[in-house]
This record gives structure tokens, C-alpha cells and sequence, in this order.
């Protein structure tokens, strides 16, 4: 049913919803269980003396929604002002107007007239609040039989520096987009098309059986047969495809012929430029995907992404983020943080959605800042690779989230951000995800980048995307696994050097340590008083499983404590001691013996409950008294209990003191 | 007593089955700062900076820096304390201004991460400036050959 919804006006502008916090990850159900559990079904609210006096007024105009005959009669509409109680306000004034007074006037009683083919939007106003009746107007004579409508569907996009948008707005084709024509009369479809690759479309359909005037309806989404599938939406609850009409074209020619050219265009001012913009950046990012060659190890071979959906709409403030069990992407419409202009974060989203299609993705997702390097390295991945894919399809190394008056801005070549001096001593370790964009764009930027580091590499995406489709089922999707699968595969592994320089460059110890002698085989000396510096990391081939074994001196009756500090990397070493004889004499995990095997993430809130890669949550120390004099063993490797928030590898620091 | 906890942990037990949804939120920086402008007159201005921050902070220092047109005639200019993660902290003045056209209020949040990583993040507000909310104001009320929108018809 293509027929405009006639709402009638309430008195809230849905525009000026108040910003409300961000819930990400919080589960509904579980949240109306707990409320039904703490306050039982029955619950009466305690509230009622608490509710104001009858001050909320509304309006109401009757009809709300009429179509009318241009030259005909007028129609008189009448508007009720109520209180919040019901009440109608008696003998109430109203001022009444009509948004398009050569389509449709209204006098100062309310009486409209129809003066030519099209809709107008009549409000009435009193007391501060207003009301709104949509009405329609169409031809006494009938239409034309062969009726030809062709022009151009266009949206304004908001221009951007690093510092926001810029002011300017650009014209932009609507391309491949479903467009309809609809007659006045009755709301009939006539026929659909869809607009081609520069915004054109051209419709001829028949309108002789109605009255004269149609108008056409540009809708957010891609035909079903269209290659590429998109579509946008408003909300998860109405789910309804977002669309801008033309103004009314009247055909009345008594079923002759008629033909009309029609421009279109979705305004930025109107905000539905914004619907039309998601789609078009994802149509760019979706031919992206469509340009690998092969993705023979997904779900889908061709590389053609399936339909995505996008709800968003001015005053959405659910938030922004690809939610995969309703497999959408949710953008903010909210006055402090708009997205739908915002090209790198729509990208970003559309990123975690590919994955989700065509690959495997382990990141318990929530809230994560650029700041932070010692995230859930499932995260910092899932977030590292969403950034990256942004930057490649843009070819740009800034991502840029604009917000009211201002802007987030991140260049992941040279890690600068204006507003973080320090961002390049951040963005370090596997745990980070500015790192690991930042990694990854070097892998696909030319060689010549300036800043940064001075990289060779120039991995076009495709060999990128298929390294992670290389992915083995039973690792989990971290840049330690990506690294793996890069060096092992044929077509990346002569870059290996390379990608060393850059994973260094940012801190990522993804390698043996010099020393390594292999398992069981002491590799190190410590001495009291001081620290080395170790990897997990047992060979290219199958860099899992290291144990590091470092002897060192003690004397009987002596108390000494070896302890593991400043891990990065995902690190959670466990640490034997064992004796001159090779019996072992103690073991640790974790400080004060905290078990973080079994975290996972809490029903309730949905946040993970696994401990975040720290210096210092997951490190181990052993105090104990020498039983005998003698080259005792501490042997280091990643704690069997590790959390799925760390790494299968990682780094860390060991010392040797001597307790007084 | 035995009984009820049995029956919530049953209940836990069925939620932890539900499908969860992984949320693949966007980046957001550390601290979010965002200014509102309420014109009381025609030279009379209340201007209310507002921070967000998304980590645990050391500290947070808030401050607005005004221009010399403008007259701070109530309200406190600078901030400082302690938030967690998902706590908004407000400040809010009233303003004459003396002189100017479109003078712009600097606003800035400093906050100390607890890995003593001091970060900063700033923001303005041009008074009645209307470049950068243009394309977000609603349509004019009267139009002529508009197209209309979906949101048209919902106001």
C-alpha cells in the first residue's frame, strides 16, 4: 500500500528527542525478566500521586487526511485542543497554515481549497502546540493513458574535513534505487523502475482509469533483483522502508498522452538526504566486496554480499552498531551524534557485517575507545579489521566520525588524532585496534605512504580478505591467527619480513624469542635483581605452545620470588619452579589464584566478564624458600586457564628477587 | 529459601540459553564533549557544556573558554573530578555578550586515564552560527514544489 501514512500531529517533535545514553549490549529480555522478577507482575506503581496536572495539550484536526478535487468544493476542518486528561479546551483559537498554499490554501477559519494537483501539510496552532492534517489534491478529469515520467533522483551529501562537515553540500545521483508512480486518486500503483547508475529512470504507465494527478516516490533500497542489496529503514519496530515523493504532477488529459520530467532531490535540510547517503556508501563498500576474486571459503563464493538492512532515522538513539543476531546495522540520529552522513563509521559497521556473512568473527563486541591497548584481543581484532576495511574501500587512512559541532578524527597511518598527542605510543600490541587497522592498512597502502612506518608492502584487498577467509576453524579470529595464516600462505608468505617490520613498529611481538632453545631446554640465566624480556611464541610453523625455561642460582634457607610483569600482547604466562632435580616445587596462575577460564559474558548485561589484557591482571609469582642449594628452573608458558580475552601468545617480563 | 534459588538459577540458566546479540558498537573516543546554546534574549546566552566519558577516569577537568565579547554573568567555568565510564558531567553558565558577531566559545575536557595517559578533546560553539546546523534545521514552513519526505508526514 504506497499510501503516505495520514497522521494526524501530535504535539512533540519527534526531532527534538533528548539524547539518551547508549545501551550497547543490554539485553531486553533479560532485563524485563529481572524487572518482573524484583517487582512481580502485579505490581501496582506507587507513582500516581506523583503525576501532573492536566498540562500536556494536544491537537487534533479532523479529517486528518482527505483528498480533495482541485476546483471543487472547499473543505472545513476543525481543530480540538485537549488537555492531558482529555479535556477539550472550549472556544480555543487556532492559527492555521498551510505548508504549500499554491497546492492547497487554508483561510484563518480553517476552510482549505484545492488549487492545484499535489499535497500540502495544513497545521493548526493554539496555545503553544500544534496539530497537522495531510491533505492531497487531484484533477476532476481523468489521466492520461500513456503517461511518461523520466528525470533525475539526486541527495544532497554534507561535505567533511577532519574537523567536521564542512558547510557544503553536493548533489549525488540516487542510483539503483526502487522508484513508483502513484496516482492521487485511490493511492493506485502504477508501475515501478528503478533509477540506473547516474540517478535517471523513465516510467511509462497508464492512468486513464483514475482521476488526473500522480506523483512519484523514491524509496532507500535496491530492487530484489539488483545485484546489490540494500535497503534502509526506520526503526526496528515499524521496520518501514524510508522514501521522499515528488510533488504532484497532474496528467489530467482525459486519457491521452502526457509525458513530464521530474528532478528529484533528497535534501540534506529534510534529513531523508541521509537515508539516501547510507545507501550509496553502501553500495560503493558492497562493490568492494563484489571485486575480490573468489571467496570460495565462504558462504558465498561470488564475493556478493547479501541483503543488509539499516535502521536509522532522525532521533534514533539506540546507537551505532551491527547487532548480528538481528542482522542490522543501527546508525545514531540523535541532535549530539548523527551518522548518516558519517561515510567511515557506515563503512565501518557494513565491515563487521561482511564478516559476520563471510567469514567468523569471536569479539564479544561492547564499548571500546581508541585509547585503550590492552582490549579483549577477539575485540581489538573485530574492531582492528571493521576500521581497517573502512580505510581500504575509502582509500583513506582517516576515519572520521563528525558529531554536533565537532569531530572524531584518527589518521591510522601516522597514528596522530588531534586530540591525543600520545596516540602513537597507544597504538601498540595485538590488544590494540588502532594497531591492528593501522597494520593492516600498511598492508594495503602503496608503498610511498608518508608517516608512519616506511612500508614496502602493497597487498592489493583481496589477498587481505582471503588471508582471513584462510582463517583455521579451531583459532580464533585475533591478529596472531591472521599473522600465522600470512606467513604459511603461498601468495602473502614472501612479505613475511615486511609484515615483521610493521607488526614491530607497532609492538606486536609475534616471534621467538632469540634465546629460544626449544621445549624444555634452558634458554636464559636470571640473576636476582634482574629482568628479562620473553615471547610466547614457539616457531613460524605452529607458533603455539612455547615454553620458555630460564635457570637461575639460589641458595638453601634463601626466599626468593620470580614473578611475570608488564604483559602485552595478550600474554597469561603460568609458572612453574622447578628444583635442581627437575621435581616441581610450585605453580601459579594468577595473582591471588583468580580463575578467569569459565568468563564469558554476563546474561544479564550482556558485557564480557573476562578480564581485560592489562600489565598485570594475568600475571604470575611464585614466592618459596630454596630447600637446597642449587641451579633451580622456572618454566613459562601460557596458563592452560587462560581466558578467551587473551592471546594464544603474547610477551612479558620476568624477574628474580631476593627476599630479605 | 532453597527452593527460590533453585528456581533463579533456573531462570539464569534459561536467559544464558537466549540468543545473544554481539553488539559491534563504533569507536568512540574517551571523552565526548558537546555544547548546547540557549538564547534567553537577544543578548543573553545560556550555554551548557556537556561531557560524556566511555572509560574510568583519574580525573576530569572540564572548562569553557570565552571570548572577550562575551560576559560571564552566572554559572562556573571549569570542572573538576572523578567519573566512570557511561557518567555525563554538565557545566552551565549565562552570558551577555558585549560586542561581536558569531564569537566562538571554546569548550575542552581533559581527563587522566588510570594509565596516566592525559587526553584531551575539544570543542566550540559559534553563536548563532548557523553554518554548521544548517542542513540539519527543518524544513521552512512554507514550500512550494518540495519534494516531502517519510518524516514530513510523521511530524
Amino acid at each position: 500500500m504506497p499510501v503516505p501514512p495520514p497522521i494526524a500531529k501530535e504535539t512533540s517533535d519527534p526531532f527534538l528527542t533528548s539524547e539518551s545514553k547508549h545501551v550497547l549490549k543490554i539485553k531486553i529480555l533479560p532485563l524485563i525478566f529481572m524487572s518482573l522478577l524484583l517487582f512481580g507482575y502485579g505490581c501496582k506503581n506507587n507513582s500516581s500521586n506523583s503525576i501532573p496536572g492536566p498540562q500536556i495539550n494536544t491537537i487534533t484536526i479532523t479529517p486528518s487526511t482527505k483528498t480533495l478535487v482541485v476546483g471543487g468544493e472547499g473543505l472545513q476542518l476543525t481543530a480540538t485542543l485537549r488537555l492531558s486528561t482529555g479535556e477539550v479546551v472550549q472556544d480555543a483559537v487556532f492559527t492555521w497554515q498551510s505548508d504549500d498554499s499554491v497546492t492547497i490554501s487554508v483561510n484563518p477559519n480553517g476552510l482549505v481549497t484545492a488549487n492545484q494537483v499535489g499535497v500540502a501539510v495544513i497545521t493548526a496552532s493554539s496555545a503553544g502546540v500544534s496539530g497537522t492534517a495531510i491533505l492531497w489534491a487531484r484533477s476532476a478529469n481523468l489521466g492520461a493513458a500513456s503517461l511518461s515520467l523520466s528525470g533525475k533522483a539526486s541527495y544532497e551529501d554534507r561535505e567533511f574535513n577532519q574537523n567536521g562537515f564542512t558547510g557544503v553540500l553536493t548533489s549525488k545521483p540516487i542510483r539503483n534505487a526502487v522508484i513508483e508512480v502513484i496516482a492521487i486518486d485511490g493511492f493506485v500503483s502504477l508501475g515501478t523502475s528503478t533509477t540506473n547508475g547516474d540517478g535517471d529512470f523513465s516510467l511509462t504507465v497508464d492512468n486513464s482509469q483514475n482521476s488526473g494527478g500522480v506523483f512519484l516516490k523514491v524509496f532507500s533500497k535496491t530492487d530484489v533483483t539488483q545485484k546489490t542489496k540494500i535497503e534502509i529503514k526506520d526503526n526496528k519496530t515499524t521496520k518501514e522502508v524510508l522514501w521522499f515523493i515528488s510533488p504532484g504532477v497532474d496528467d489530467s488529459v482525459g486519457g491521452g498522452t502526457f509525458s513530464a520530467t521530474q528532478n528529484l532531490l533528497a535534501t540534506a535540510a529534510n534529513r531523508i538526504g541521509g537515508a539516501f547517503n547510507i545507501m550509496d556508501v553502501l553500495m560503493d563498500a558492497s562493490v568492494f566486496v563484489q571485486a575480490v576474486n573468489s571467496c570460495l571459503a565462504s558462504p558465498f563464493p561470488d564475493c556478493v554480499p547479501p541483503l543488509v538492512t539499516v535502521y536509522w532515522e532522525p532521533g534514533s538513539t539506540e546507537g551505532t552498531f551491527y547487532d548480528d543476531v538481528a542482522d542490522a546495522i543501527s546508525l545514531l540520529g540523535s541532535q549530539s551524534d548523527s551518522d548518516e552522513y558519517d561515510d567511515s563509521v557506515i563503512i565501518h559497521e557494513y565491515g563487521h557485517f561482511i564478516v559476520s556473512k563471510f567469514l567468523r568473527d569471536d569479539s564479544p563486541g561492547g564499548f571500546h575507545t581508541f585509547t585503550d591497548n590492552d582490549q579483549d584481543i577477539r575485540l581489538s581484532w573485530s574492531e582492528g579489521w571493521a576500521n581497517f576495511f573502512s580505510l581500504a574501500m575509502r582509500n583513506s587512512p582517516v576515519y572520521l566520525d563528525t558529531f554536533s559541532n565537532g569531530a572524531l578524527s584518527i589518521n591510522m597511518e601516522d597514528y596522530t588524532a588531534p586530540s591525543v598527542g600520545q596516540l602513537p605510543s597507544l597504538a601498540i600490541f595485538t590488544t590494540s585496534e588502532i594497531s591492528v587497522s593501522g597494520i593492516l592498512w600498511d598492508l594495503f597502502d602503496g608503498v610511498q605512504s608518508s608517516g608512519g612506518e616506511n612500508d614496502p608492502v602493497d597487498l592489493s584487498f583481496t589477498e587481505i580478505f582471503h588471508t582471513f577467509l584462510s582463517f583455521p576453524a579451531d583459532k580464533p579470529t585475533t591478529l596472531e591467527t591472521f599473522w600465522t595464516q600470512f606467513s604459511i600462505r603461498s601468495e602473502t608468505s614472501s612479505f613475511n619480513s615486511d609484515f615483521q617490520t610493521l607488526l614491530q613498529g607497532r609492538e606486536v611481538e609475534l616471534f621467538a624469542d632469540a634465546s629460544e632453545a626449544g621445549l624444555n631446554v634452558p634458554e636464559a640465566t636470571l640473576i636476582v635483581g634482574s629482568t628479562q624480556h620473553h615471547t610466547l611464541y614457539l616457531n613460524a610453523t605452529d607458533p603455539v605452545g612455547d615454553i620458555d625455561v630460564i635457570s637461575f642460582n639460589a641458595a638453601s634457607g634463601s626466599s626468593y620470588t620470580v614473578n611475570t610483569f608488564n604483559l602485552s600482547n595478550g600474554a597469561d604466562p603460568f609458572l612453574t619452579i622447578k628444583n635442581p632435580s627437575g621435581v616441581s616445587i610450585s605453580t601459579n596462575d594468577n595473582p591471588g589464584n583468580a580463575d578467569y577460564f569459565s568468563c564469558g559474558v554476563n546474561p544479564f548485561t550482556g558485557f564480557s566478564n573476562c578480564p581485560k589484557n592489562d600489565k598485570d591482571t594475568l600475571a604470575a609469582s611464585i614466592t618459596f624458600t630454596a630447600a637446597e642449594t642449587g641451579t633451580f628452573t622456572v618454566e613459562v608458558m601460557r596458563s592452560e586457564n587462560a581466558p578467551p580475552s587473551a592471546g594464544l601468545l603474547g610477551a612479558y617480563d620476568i624477574q628474580l628477587t631476593l627476599n630479605p | 529459601m532453597f527452593k527460590g534459588k533453585m528456581i533463579f538459577s533456573l531462570m539464569v540458566f534459561l536467559i544464558s540459553l537466549l540468543p545473544q546479540s554481539v553488539y559491534s558498537a563504533k569507536l568512540r573516543p574517551p571523552v565526548q564533549v558537546t555544547f548546547q546554546q540557549n538564547n534567553l534574549s537577544s543578548d543573553e546566552t545560556e550555554i551548557t557544556l556537556t561531557a560524556q566519558v566511555h572509560v574510568d577516569t583519574e580525573s576530569l577537568r572540564l572548562f569553557i573558554d570565552l571570548p572577550l565579547e562575551i560576559v560571564l554573568i552566572d554559572g562556573e567555568l571549569e570542572w573538576e573530578g572523578r567519573l566512570q565510564a557511561g557518567d555525563k558531567q554538565e557545566i552551565k553558565i549565562r552570558t551577555v555578550r558585549s560586542s561581536g558577531v558569531n564569537p566562538v566559545i571554546g569548550g575542552k575536557a581533559t581527563i587522566r586515564l588510570k594509565n596516566g595517559v592525559e587526553f584531551v578533546q575539544k570543542n566550540q560553539l559559534t553563536l548563532n552560527d548557523l553554518r554548521q546546523d544548517r542542513s540539519l534545521a527543518g524544513p521552512p514552513a512554507h514550500r512550494e514544489g518540495n519534494q516531502r519526505s517519510i518524516f514530513d508526514f510523521r511530524k
